[in-house]
């Protein structure tokens, strides 16, 4: 192998590896938000506030770009992530729910005149969700939830999956009302080992606040809310380990802000988001995340 | 003859709705949005003789319109509620319907 080779290998695995940082701090909100039953408006980069109802199925799909770039060794890189994610969840009883995760990924990377381009089926996910606590009043609500999942390796190892099985868990806290919702989660990611590769455990916390928009007064006509969102991300991820070495260029702290849209309808949801780093702590030549753009539709079945 | 008694049986048919409808109004707590809304009011129009339902969210009160043999007792209610998420308090009937635009569907 030639040194060219060498880093050409080291350069994907960096950026490979930056991307499952990425999807994870997608994908694992998908466990979180929205507390449980009943709460709409949940936020956009988190999927699991998925209200679900008993014995009601409801549905998520959500395109997701994001695009990472910088200047490495005189050398541009350029990573381009492209994700159709398919959620399922299902609601056993009024306080307990289970849910599943299917992402399709197109990654595509360049470094220079280097080009790689991979594409299938990502790790997918299963988890449940427990409602703690429920104080209700007319038309506002309190609620708390765990909840807890594992990551299985559907995908394939160090293209489109990690190869390994992973668990999370996490709480998650929702007050709303009819004119906003605010949500808080904070989250843990215990990543296992496969083929020599352990992703760095993570911890994120987030938080959401949806304001509606329109109409300014409800009646009995209304049909939709439409709801200004913004939500900040805090994610933290330990170092990769390659063969039990350290990687030093993985890892690393990321705030996110995300300004979007939601409406919010009877039977269906739509909404759309940009997912922005404001601040980035990455370690060693981790490729740094520029955007992420988001658009979701969610149907009650 | 024949003629003349289908057409009264027509007519009671017509009309039977309009003189056996009832209305409840139940307090419901923890609904926020529209969505929340509808996973109520599809269980509600589930329950035979129930003709329309209508929401108000700031208030939490849910009306609707049902034929006068319907009876939601306070158990099948908080059942009914607690299934979708929700939290139901009460429920008052009253002997007719007074929904904007209530009838039978």
């Amino acid at each position: 192998m030639t040194k060219h080779d060498r880093r050409k290998r080291k350069g994907l695995r960096t950026a490979s590896l930056q991307s499952r940082s990425v999807v994870c701090t997608l994908a694992l909100p998908f466990a979180l938000a929205a507390a449980t039953t009943g709460v709409s408006a949940a936020p956009i980069t988190t999927n699991t506030a998925l209200p679900v109802s008993e014995d009601e199925i409801i549905l998520r799909e959500q395109l997701i770009f994001t695009r990472a770039s910088d200047e490495f060794e005189a050398l541009s890189r350029e990573q381009t992530t492209k994700r159709a994610v398919s959620v399922a969840g299902y609601g056993v009883t009024s306080r307990l729910a289970v849910f599943g995760v299917v992402p399709v990924i197109d990654r595509a990377f360049r470094m220079g005149e280097i080009s790689t381009d991979v594409s299938g089926l990502g790790d997918a996910k299963a988890f449940m969700r427990y409602e703690l606590f429920r104080r209700d009043g007319p038309g506002r609500t309190l609620r708390t939830a765990a909840f807890a999942g594992v990551t299985l390796p559907t995908g394939r190892s160090g293209e489109t999956g990690d190869g390994s099985t992973d668990f999370f868990g996490g709480f998650i806290f929702t007050a709303a009302q009819t004119g906003w919702n605010f949500d808080g989660q904070i989250s843990f990611a215990l990543n296992g080992e496969a083929d020599g590769f352990e992703r760095g455990d993570s911890v994120r916390a987030d938080a959401s606040v949806q304001y509606r928009l329109s109409p300014q007064q409800i009646t009995t006509d209304t049909r939709g809310f439409l709801y200004g969102v913004l939500e900040a991300g805090l994610t933290y991820a330990e170092e990769n380990r390659i063969v039990n070495v350290i990687d030093p260029n993985s890892g690393g702290t990321t705030l996110w802000i995300t300004p979007g849209l939601q409406y919010a309808a009877t039977r269906w949801i739509a909404e759309a988001a940009v997912r922005i780093p404001v601040a980035t702590q990455l370690n060693g030549t981790a490729i740094e995340p520029d955007y992420e753009l988001i658009t979701s539709v969610r149907l009650n079945v | 003859m024949v003629f003349t008694a289908l057409f009264a049986a027509l007519s009671l048919v017509q009309t039977a709705p309009d003189t056996a409808q009832i209305q409840y109004d139940i307090r419901v707590d923890g609904i926020t949005c529209p969505f929340c809304f509808a996973t109520s009011k599809n269980a509600l129009e589930e329950i035979e003789g129930v003709h329309q339902v209508v929401g108000d969210l700031d208030s939490g009160i849910i009306s609707l319109c049902a034929e006068e043999s319907v009876t939601l007792s306070d158990d099948r209610l908080r059942d009914l509620f607690r299934s979708k998420g929700f939290t139901y308090r009460s429920a008052t009937r009253s002997d007719e319907c007074t929904i904007d635009g209530a009838e039978r569907e």
